[in-house]
């Protein structure tokens, strides 16, 4: 028996909106029936957050978005690709396309930088390539110490997110190759969470280390690096990467937000060593996004 | 003494299930409620899925009278054991609808049919269980589904869903 002759095609649209987003666009292709039951509306607003059309409303895009796309799998593919900025300007918002989480990236205006107001120290410029009216960019510093604290509640619950940094180099910099920088990602309150070292700026002569594995043959990590470096001697670092937009970023860290009520988590970046300078970095945001999504 | 109802099916069987255990069916409740329900209630559903649906109905019974009747002691363990119990009864009903897919689509009409949205809800996570994960060719195997999509048409609409298809 078709089951398309026989049910209702709001009860397969239900069932298809208890799949997934790429489930959803695989069944376009079964027959005409399931293309419009999945195309539908009811589908789509299962995928979309409960509370998209909250979101949407703190954008200055809010009206020109819910009428450009009339059908909801065409907004639920917008906000995938096109990051939208809402509170003000000082987030930016999108969708994780295979799960239809919530993305955030912070502004870097909205941190708790110290020495942030000093303009001999950072200063703030708009860039044509960020998303954001302003930039933080490091002058000088020696003391390194930047903090962005994010409501859990605004993300997705039952997720695990990772925290990137959002950065890239000004023409001049220093202290960033010599120098690691602690990052640590942890819910307010809660003490501090797990720290992970970073390279920010890798030499170029600097070649990821192979390891002997003991039956003959080498192996090497192709997202992480062991380094020798003179002040710490052979650690493990997490690479950074282009990201395609104009920035690179590196992963901070992450954590498991389970409904949201677990305060503010906090995203740190440290470094200081007393007498050594650091600066020429500039700062976009940070990211918060859904971790081990298949892509 | 429990109020008994009969229910007839499709094909003429009669079917004597108590009140409790039918008004499940918002359908039929209403059917009670305004006294339309006297003598035998005809249901335009075929005696096996009938049969089927007052299994769930039982079994969904059998459990909301139990929870009534328990006390606070000991309750935590036993509600453990309860619902171990009914995962397991669940999962060989499901079981039994995987292996029958024309029991389970006559089925998801009659919970339609009947108002049964938890089993309805039931049923609809069973289909989409089913489906997850899998390429459109199979979907149709599984269901029997008529490919009317000419080759280009199919083409068009696969090459719009692009990253769908890849792994």
């Amino acid at each position: 028996m078709d089951i398309t002759l026989i049910l209702p095609e709001d009860c397969i649209s239900h069932i298809i909106s208890l799949t997934s987003p790429r489930d959803a666009c695989r069944l376009t292709v079964v027959s005409p029936v399931f293309k419009s039951a999945a195309e539908s509306d009811t589908v789509w607003e299962m995928f979309l957050p409960s509370d998209y059309l909250e979101i949407l409303s703190t954008s200055v895009s809010a009206s020109s978005l819910t009428t450009s796309f009339s059908k909801k799998k065409d907004l639920y593919f917008h906000l995938c690709h096109n990051p939208i900025l809402v509170s003000g300007g000082t987030m930016s918002f999108a969708l994780e396309k295979e799960s239809g989480k919530k993305c955030y990236m912070i502004c870097a205006r909205e941190f708790a930088i110290e020495w942030g107001n000093t303009p001999s120290y950072w200063i703030w410029p708009s860039l044509p390539e960020s998303m954001f009216a302003e930039a933080a960019e490091l002058k000088i510093v020696w003391w390194f110490d930047i903090k962005a604290r994010v409501e859990t509640k605004i993300l997705s619950s039952k997720t695990n997110y990772g925290a990137y940094l959002v950065f890239k180099f000004a023409e001049t910099r220093y202290g960033f190759k010599e120098r690691l920088v602690d990052f640590e990602v942890y819910f307010e309150g809660s003490g501090n969470g797990e720290r992970r070292r970073a390279l920010l700026d890798l030499p170029p002569n600097m070649l990821p280390l192979s390891q002997e594995r003991g039956d003959g043959w080498m192996e090497i990590e192709m997202d992480e690096f062991f380094i020798e470096n003179g002040d710490y001697g052979k650690v493990m670092v997490p690479l950074s990467r282009e990201r395609g937009d104009g920035w690179m970023e590196i992963e901070m860290g992450e954590f498991f937000n389970e409904n949201g009520d677990d305060g503010k988590v906090v995203c740190s970046v440290f470094d200081f060593d007393g007498f050594r300078r650091k600066g020429g970095i500039i700062i976009q945001g940070i990211e918060l996004r859904p971790e081990n999504s298949p892509c | 003494m429990a109020i008994m109802y009969a229910l007839k099916s499709s094909d003429n069987e009669i079917f004597e299930v108590e009140q409790k255990v039918i008004e499940q069916s918002e359908t039929i409740k209403k059917m009670i409620e305004d006294g339309a329900a006297t003598g035998e209630i005809p249901l335009q559903v075929s005696s096996k899925t009938l049969a089927k649906v007052l299994e769930w109905c039982k079994q969904r019974q059998h459990k909301t009278v139990e929870n009534e009747n328990d006390d606070n002691k000991g309750k935590r363990k036993k509600e453990r054991d309860e619902d171990d119990d009914i995962k397991e009864w669940e999962n060989k009903f499901s079981d039994e609808l995987k292996a029958d897919k024309d029991v389970l689509f006559d089925l998801l009409l009659a919970s339609n049919y009947l108002d049964l949205p938890a089993l309805l809800s039931f049923l609809c996570q069973l289909v989409a269980d089913m489906v997850a994960g899998k390429m459109p060719e199979e979907i149709r195997r599984m269901f029997n589904i008529e490919n009317d999509f000419t080759p280009e048409e199919e083409k068009a609409i696969t090459a719009e869903h692009g990253w769908a298809f890849q792994p």
